[in-house]
């Protein structure tokens, strides 16, 4: 179902940052300094064309196919039974990752705020949000990105300023102590999330501003994303030293340390409060894009008739696919780097490569999705 | 309708997500503001919280928060256990509320359980959601709990004077991030800073023991605590005792600023106190003209004179400052060597030496970080001290 809004740059730069940063700055900085160490914050920068290569992608499509969504691109290029492939790829891309977003949330509220609220509740309530966001549309999803992504990052802001006093900067030496090996594990691990730029495929259509300023706001989002990573291991890495790799939601243990003048103490509650909202706009920009994934591929006009029920089940695979938080911790360290990565950067390029070899491209105008 | 409907939604999810499922109210909170932690026969471990009574932290005009003179502002309770966590549980059984850990702001540890090890402490406390991890940790040389029955007359809860004391710039400190820190890196030590019980004044007439922290008090019960020296550990266990002393002088070579004030004997029978105002260090690993790894560290202290004791040095010649900062060049010197010393002793790299190494000599690292307790007493170590003696204060001499 097509929309009647326009997606401005500024918005496209919060999703992308949601999308991207969401969990990245809460979850990769110890992953990173477990392979890197001192290092960890390079291993956040040096994966950034992993982002980039989606959004090229889109770039070259979308002048050969403007206005299509990347399933509605597969359709027109490889038809209708090439493009079941492709849906399906991407369902099972959406349909594995928005439980685990979802339980990753889930679990960080539980651990530092909530421990005694039953995990099915705090799931269901997290999935509430991004349930309503969708159901209303995109717009939604884009204008709840432009107010709390903001907010989320000032409170980090905030918070790390008032850290700068516990930061021990010779704790990021060595520089490259253990070689480029280490460091490069480190960057694919983070290439994983920086590939996730191929969600914006199916919002970035919705541009009101011109193709070049939507990849603009994307790219900035980007690279705001992956600065505030780089930045986050940093700041772990300086107050933490060799702890950093072996504490869960590395950030929130720093700001355990934080402390304003000795008085304004457990500052974790409110970087919680401003993170569970940016996770909001995130776990809604994938269970979008697992919706309408869904939609075309079984050729529903409509998306929204789908969102209750896969809105279930997505709660039900949070709850019931990993046993534990050590079973998902393990899934994204060992499992998602090669499943996203593969799926997100090889869907794409399986789409742009049947274009430059079928070279088949719609006239002008908008082609509804079937 | 509708929005009814979903305005009243909103709501509840709104009261859920806010804590109000299984929340516990302010009052069923048990705050502990501090934590002791000693070992039990058989393995087992004690543990002493000193809980805040809030009804006694009122003042009797109300509206106040100094402590009430007739009643104590904490309770202390004690329970032992197979572990840790054990001896928690069986303290909660003990409890009306729930354990609330997030007031507290001090942990103490015992001798006993110091030399067996503290790393199940250090465990809980990293684990626990509720704990700062500033939260400053000290190490006695008896029971820990016995500093928490202690009561010091001028400052209620006791836990709160002891803050306080360490807060002050007068000792070294050991959040317990830090200490988690040197778990991970078991080649490398910390100093944890030890308190001592000070136990009650002697009777009128006696010595008022000049300098001492002890005060008035008609009872044996502890009636206060001072910070002493510090426990050295590595691996997350007690190897040695510093004193004060050398605790300063193991903070001279971790190139930490410490408050302190430092008598210096000049010629003359001229005796004058120095303290020091600020520090800058720099610490380095470097590689000796023969190709030998060793230690640098460049000390450039600043110092006022506060105080002479005896004589009447010519305190307003440039030139004699300089001869007080050299001699006081010479006290930090020995203050180093003191720790130096007792550290090679040991085995101990309380200094974090190995630290340096690996930052700046990373070739010599790798080849001896395994066995690092051994090669660490046969470093060098080149010490640089300039102290400057800036200012006297208001005066420049008195005849």
């Amino acid at each position: 179902m097509r929309e009647d809004w326009g997606l401005t740059p500024y918005q496209t730069a919060m999703l992308t940052l949601a999308l991207v940063g969401g969990t990245s700055v809460i979850v990769l900085p110890s992953i990173l300094a477990a392979y890197a160490g001192q290092t960890a914050w390079l291993s956040a920068l040096l994966p950034l064309p992993a982002g980039l290569l989606p959004l090229l992608i889109w770039r070259d499509l979308d002048r050969r196919l403007p206005g299509l969504t990347l399933l509605e691109q597969a359709r027109a290029v490889l038809g209708p039974a090439g493009s079941i492939p492709v849906g399906a790829g991407l369902i099972a891309l959406f349909a594995s990752v928005c439980p685990a977003i979802l339980r990753q949330f889930a679990d960080l509220i539980s651990a530092e705020a909530l421990p005694r609220t039953p995990e099915i509740v705090v799931l269901g309530l997290m999935m509430v949000v991004p349930l309503y966001g969708v159901r209303q549309g995109p717009e939604v999803v884009a204008r709840l990105a432009e107010i709390l992504v903001p907010l989320a990052v000032g409170a980090l802001v905030i918070l790390g300023s008032a850290g700068l006093k516990d930061v021990v900067f010779n704790h990021l030496r060595p520089f490259m102590a253990q070689g480029p090996g280490p460091v490069l594990q480190g960057s694919l691990e983070a290439a994983a999330w920086y590939a996730e730029t191929a969600l914006l495929t199916l919002l970035l259509p919705f541009h009101g501003y011109g193709r070049r300023l939507a990849i603009t706001g994307a790219v900035a989002g980007l690279l705001i994303a992956a600065g505030l990573t780089a930045v986050t291991t940093a700041w772990t890495v300086a107050v933490l030293g060799p702890l950093a790799g072996r504490v869960t939601f590395p950030i929130f243990q720093v700001t355990r340390v934080t402390s304003v003048a000795k008085f304004l103490t457990h500052l974790d509650s409110m970087l919680v409060v401003a993170w569970v909202a940016a996770g909001f706009v995130k776990t809604a920009v994938w269970f979008y894009a697992l919706c309408t994934a869904v939609a075309a591929t079984v050729g529903l006009r409509d998306y929204r008739p789908l969102t209750v029920p896969l809105a279930g089940l997505v709660v039900v695979g949070a709850m019931t696919w990993w046993a534990s938080s050590a079973q998902l911790t393990g899934w994204v360290f060992h499992d998602w780097v090669f499943w996203g990565l593969s799926l997100e950067l090889g869907i794409p390029a399986a789409v742009w490569i049947g274009a430059l070899v079928r070279a088949k491209a719609p006239r002008a105008g908008r082609v509804t999705a079937p | 309708m509708k929005t009814g409907f979903r305005l009243v939604a909103a709501l509840c999810a709104g009261l859920i997500l806010a804590g109000c499922w299984d929340g516990i109210v302010l009052t069923g909170l048990e705050l502990v503001t501090a934590a002791a932690f000693d070992a039990a026969p058989a393995g087992a471990m004690r543990v002493t919280l000193s809980i805040v009574l809030p009804a006694s932290l009122q003042s009797p005009t109300g509206g106040g928060t100094g402590a009430s003179t007739n009643s104590p502002a904490t309770a202390t309770v004690s329970a032992e256990g197979g572990t840790l966590e054990e001896a928690v549980s069986a303290l909660a059984l003990q409890l009306p509320g729930h354990i609330f850990w997030g007031h507290t702001r001090v942990i103490l540890i015992g001798a006993g359980l110091a030399t067996r090890g503290i790393a199940p402490v250090v465990d809980f406390l990293m684990r626990s959601r509720a704990t700062r991890l500033s939260t400053d940790m000290v190490v006695t040389r008896g029971l820990a709990a016995s500093v928490l029955t202690a009561s010091p007359a001028y400052r209620t809860p006791g836990s709160d004077a002891l803050f306080d004391a360490l807060r002050r710039r007068f000792v070294a400190r050991a959040p317990v991030y830090e200490v988690a820190q040197s778990l991970v890196t078991p080649t490398s030590g910390i100093l944890i800073p030890e308190v001592e019980v000070s136990q009650p004044s002697p009777p009128a007439g006696g010595p008022s023991g000049g300098g001492g922290s002890g005060t008035t008090g008609s009872s044996t019960t502890p009636t206060g605590f001072a910070v002493a020296g510090a426990g050295a550990f590595q691996g997350g266990r007690l190897r040695d005792w510093l004193t004060q002393s050398q605790v300063r002088g193991a903070l001279w070579l971790l190139g930490r600023t410490l408050e302190s004030v430092v008598r210096l004997d000049a010629p003359n029978g001229v005796v004058v106190s120095v303290k020091l105002t600020g520090a800058r260090f720099n610490r380095d690993a470097i590689r000796l003209p023969g190709g030998e790894a060793a230690i640098q560290v460049q000390v450039d202290a600043q110092d006022a004179l506060t105080q002479v004791d005896a004589g009447s040095p010519p305190l307003g010649s440039a030139k004699y400052l300089l001869l007080l900062s050299h001699l006081l060049d010479t006290r930090i010197r020995q203050q180093a060597d003191a720790a130096l010393s007792l550290a090679r002793t040991d085995g101990v790299d309380f200094l974090g030496f190995g630290r340096l190494m690996a930052e700046y000599q990373p070739v010599f690292w790798q080849r001896v970080h395994t066995d690092w307790p051994a090669t660490f007493p046969e470093v060098p170590v080149v010490l640089q001290v300039r102290s400057h003696v800036r200012t006297t204060g208001n005066l420049v001499n008195l005849p």
